[in-house]
């Protein structure tokens, strides 16, 4: 299989390819940018002697990792001018593996939004149709990839955020399971179920920079201290004698037939694979995005308390006093969708709500996870639709916030359970991608990873380009 | 339904500064919202323990001593106001 990473190879033969690859892709931002606007920042790139796995591979980071003197803004206005005084270990690690950085991709404001039209720097826009959203919160990410503006791009994925863009963009999107990549340096918004992850063509692709970025990190605690699998050699293991459950409650009312239709001809490949598919029902899975609005706005206010106006980020002119000074530099400095979760977040914490609300949620969270460790006593996999729909219009969903929620139903459930879970392009539904998801056991990427690689030997929907933005060069 | 009051106490717990014409729109909206989680109320999920975090972990102790360190000048520039070494704000006490 033809890998959109043959750069290390290419730059082994010759060095100078780092420089020419890196050219090359800036080139393709500079022109095919203004129309996504799915870069915040771009980054004329230091080309170090070449070295490591991922020896000259452009990379862009969504501008929710910091980098040390490149801005970081997190879609929002409160850090529009926040120069970070060091690297996130993301960042750090896939530069030590080779990883050239060209950018910093736009993003939902702190990662709360599906549609990317809650970022201060603009919406992006979908490249197989300008006038659609590109999904969020990682839509920058998936953008630049899926219009051939980077081979690979990072994400992060608290409901939905990686595999919901991959879906609608077209490309492959991987959230790890909690706990296998490390947070720090990766700006907060639900700890309990922010994750790193990646954004490519291919789940190969996929592999070989998951690999990069893995393992344990003394500097997050929640990182896990076991080893990292070679997820590159997963990759030939194939899918024949799988067991995969599909799971009946993400095909209810809410599911377009179309996308529906995408999705069984995806599984029919699966079965011809040699899986063997069954059927699964997650009896609490329904309740998950009502838990996930109660925790993650919970967690949420909490996280961003810290944006005070005095260390670091936006300060309003002139307070009046301390109190005014608080007040005013975040509420100028976060959008709406930022200062609605703030307010759901400290309502459900305040006292006489919180059994009712946090408590209870806590609890229904438990349930849910419950029920995916019930289905992997029978099954390897999970595998469903990732989004009911494909990307809707810019302005369709803005006016009322749950409408926006519902977006997340079928990837929300993953993160409250810590799971790992991935999004392959599985077709198009009126010349729109559709995603198909498989969700794994905990910590079993490899799984994924053989998974979806023997199903993008037998399809051909990941190599799909959007017209206008097809890469000659390959 | 929210009351206004309430939405004005909230976004002084909050820190957030809520202008008297978006109150009602915010009361709208995250009652909306709030109405739609109470669902929760219903789920049968009895005294079962609840989940806080993916992970059971302990929390990993590690040996004080200093490791890294970002320089007071570096992070002073990301500041909005500091002096010698402070970071400054209006006055607190009168």
């Amino acid at each position: 299989m033809k890998s959109r990473l043959r750069v290390p190879e290419l730059v082994a033969a010759d060095p100078r390819h780092a420089r020419s690859a890196a050219d090359r892709y800036r080139e393709r931002i500079r022109v095919h940018n203004p129309r996504l606007n799915a870069f915040i920042t771009q980054v004329d790139p230091e080309v170090p002697p070449a070295a490591g796995p991922l020896a000259g591979v452009p990379i862009a980071h969504k501008d929710i990792f910091v980098t040390r003197g490149i801005r970081t803004t997190c879609g929002s206005r409160m850090l529009a001018d926040f120069i970070p005084p060091y690297d996130a270990t993301v960042v750090e690690r896939l530069a030590r593996a080779g990883c050239i950085l060209v950018g910093k991709t736009n993003m939902d404001e702190f990662a709360m939004g599906s549609s990317n039209e809650t970022s201060a720097f603009g919406p992006v826009r979908n490249p197989w149709d300008p006038e659609r959203v590109p999904g969020g919160s990682s839509g920058g990410s998936a953008a630049a990839v899926a219009a051939g503006l980077v081979p690979v791009a990072t994400g992060t994925d608290t409901g939905g955020s990686i595999r919901q863009p991959a879906a609608l963009c077209g490309v492959t999107g991987f959230k790890p399971s909690y706990g296998r990549v490390s947070r720090f340096g990766m700006i907060a918004f639900a700890s309990s179920m922010d994750q790193a992850g990646v954004l490519a063509r291919s789940a190969e692709d996929v592999a070989w920079v998951l690999r990069g970025m893995a393992g344990h990190d003394p500097r997050d605690s929640t990182s896990v201290d076991r080893p990292v699998p070679d997820y590159v050699a997963a990759l030939t293991r194939g899918i024949r004698g799988l067991r995969i459950g599909i799971v009946r409650n993400f095909f209810d009312d809410g599911l377009w037939p179309t996308v529906a239709d995408r999705i069984q001809a995806a599984l029919a490949v699966l079965e011809a694979a040699g899986a063997r598919l069954t059927d699964v029902t997650l009896p609490n899975l329904s309740l998950s995005v009502p838990v996930y609005y109660v925790l993650a706005p919970a967690e949420c206010s909490s996280n961003l308390a810290r944006y005070d106006g005095v260390r670091f980020g936006h300060r309003a002119d002139r307070p009046e006093d301390l109190f005014d000074l608080y007040c005013r530099s975040r509420s100028e400095g976060f959008g709406e969708e930022v200062q609605r979760r703030i307010l759901i977040g400290t309502y459900v914490l305040s006292h006489g709500y919180y059994d009712a609300y946090y408590l209870k949620a806590q609890r229904v969270r438990r349930l849910i996870r419950n029920d995916f460790l019930r289905a992997f006593e029978s099954v390897d996999l999970l595998a469903g639709p990732t989004t009911p729909t494909p990307a809707f219009r810019l302005g369709e969903k803005t006016a009322d916030p749950l409408t926006m929620y519902l977006n997340d139903i079928y990837t929300i459930g993953v993160n409250l359970a810590g799971l790992p879970a991935l999004s392959v392009p599985a077709g198009l539904v009126d010349g729109l991608p559709v995603g198909l998801q498989l969700i794994g056991r905990d910590f079993d990427e490899e799984t994924l990873f053989a998974a979806a690689a023997d199903f993008q030997r037998r399809t051909e929907w990941h190599r799909a380009e959007p017209p206008g933005f097809e890469d000659v060069s390959g | 339904m929210l009351s206004a009051a309430e939405v004005k106490r909230l976004s002084m717990l909050a820190r957030l500064e809520v202008r008297p014409e978006d109150g009602d729109r915010l009361a709208r909206e995250l009652d909306r919202i709030l109405g739609f989680v109470r669902q929760l109320e219903a789920a049968p999920a009895g005294e079962i323990e609840p989940l806080v975090h993916p992970l059971d972990l302990a929390q990993p102790l590690r040996d004080d001593e200093v490791r890294e360190q970002v320089d007071c000048e570096t992070i002073e520039r990301g500041a909005p106001d500091v002096a010698e070494g402070y970071y400054r704000v209006p006055r607190v006490i009168e």
